[in-house]
Formats: C-alpha cells, structure tokens, sequence
C-alpha cells in the first residue's frame, strides 16, 4: 500500500469519532443513518467521517437494493498496524541514537 | 464502481418556483443555504465554482438553466480523483403544487461511495434551502465537526 493511503489511515484513525464509527462497523453492516444514531454529530458529518475512512481503505461500502451499508476493512486495519509497527520501531531506533549521543556507551575494551 | 440509479432527494418549500428558483442562480442568496463562497454564471456553458464547506471546491458547467423550473450542471470536487469536475450531474427541478414548491434534485453518475456521502451532504443542505426558501436564516454552514 502506497505512503499516502497510510497517512489518511493514521489521519482517519486520529479522530475520535472515526474510531468510534470503526467499532461500529468491525462486526456488523450498518447504514449511515444507523451510524449517526450512535452520535450526537449531523448526519453529513457522518458522511464526511465516513469518506474520509473509506478513501483511507478502512471501510467499505456495499448497495444492498437502496440500502448502503457499511463494514470495517480488515486488511485496511491489519495495513495500518504493520505500518504503526514500523512507525514505533524507527522512533525507538532514533530514540536509542538520540541518547547514544548524549551519553556514549562505554567500550569495555577501551579501557576508560 | 458507479451505480446506475441517481441518487434522487425532494423537499417540499412554501414558495412558488420563481422564488425558490433565485435561491438556486442568485450568488448571495444560493450563498444563505450552500457553500462559503460562489463565482457562479448561471448561463448554459457558464461556470459553476462553490465553495461548498469552507475548504472543499465543487465545480462545474451549467447546462440547462430554466425559469422557473430547470436547473442543471455538472459537478465535481476540485483536486480529487473519485469525483472530479464535471464527472457527475445535477439535475434540480422545481414544480408547483397548490402554495408550495415541489423540489427535487437528482444527482447523476456518483460511484457508490461517495454516492452515500452526497446523500448525506444534499440531505444537509435542502433543508437549509426550505429554511431559506421559506424567509428563514439557515446560519453560518455547519457540517457538525466532520473534517476531511
């Protein structure tokens, strides 16, 4: 997956409303209408919210007649934490450098 | 995927359709129900450019522009990919019945996504434009804290 659909994972993720939308929809199919049930935010706020997970690739959305009904990505989820990983570890590896600066490590070997 | 049904919405407004028709071609007062600002020439082949949230830009071409009862242009956001200028189109149109106007948009050629999420913002949006149709101040746009 490209860079930039993994910084509109980690922007999508970053509001609080979205991440509760995405509970939502983990496990069970639900329409806009139904989402903006759980929230006291309008409904094209919603929508916005909804845009904004879908163009990142965590959710997707379905026609079922004149029903759109939405459900979480899993591989969009999985994605963004491989790349969460990979965020942690090169911060904990510039971190690590960052104080190997300030203080050396001793060598043993040179005799200090 | 594009779906082949448009997305259709109608609201009914307390106003003949000469009057409601200005909200639709009049800058100022298509400004008082949609968008933060418009640079619109409501001709055929004139331009349409709205800014409709404050930092996301509709565009487009008018193609029917008939009083009291057609308007018509195409539609799309400026710098995206799913949707871009001129891809879609909107269709209003304006019928009476007894003392009130029969509006009814039809927004052509959205793929299934952002099909919904049109839904969501016109949905929005014609109730401002009933509020206002009908002499009434719909206020500052307010998207209720959805950011893009």
């Amino acid at each position: 997956m490209v860079v930039s659909v993994m910084d509109a994972a980690a922007h999508a993720v970053a509001e609080p409303t979205r991440r509760e939308i995405l509970h939502l929809v983990r496990d069970t199919e639900r329409t806009a209408s139904d989402i903006a049930g759980h929230f006291d935010v309008t409904r094209p706020a919603i929508s916005q919210h909804l845009g904004v997970l879908r163009e990142a690739g965590l959710v997707t959305v379905r026609a079922d007649g004149r029903k759109r009904l939405y459900r979480a990505r899993p591989e969009g989820l999985t994605e963004l934490r491989r790349w969460l990983d990979d965020f942690w570890r090169t911060s904990l590896r510039n971190l690590k450098v960052e104080v190997e600066r300030d203080h050396p490590p001793t060598d043993p070997r040179s005799g200090e | 995927m594009t779906i082949t049904e448009p997305l259709v919405l109608t609201e009914r407004i307390r106003a003949t359709p000469d009057q409601v028709f200005d909200f639709l071609v009049d800058p100022d007062k298509l400004l008082r129900w949609m968008g933060t600002d418009a640079k619109i020439d409501p001709t055929p082949g004139g331009e349409f450019w709205l800014n409709v949230t404050g930092e996301d830009i509709a565009s487009g071409t008018y193609l029917t522009v008939d009083r009291p009862n057609t308007v018509s242009f195409t539609w799309g956001w400026e710098g995206q990919s799913e949707v871009p200028p001129g891809s879609t189109t909107v269709t209003i149109t304006l019928t009476s019945e007894g003392d009130e106007t029969i509006v009814e948009l039809r927004h052509d050629g959205l793929p299934l996504g952002p099909e919904d999420e049109h839904k969501g913002g016109w949905t929005y949006f014609l109730g401002r434009l009933v509020t206002a149709g009908e002499g009434g101040e719909p206020g500052p746009v307010d998207m209720g804290g959805g950011d893009s």
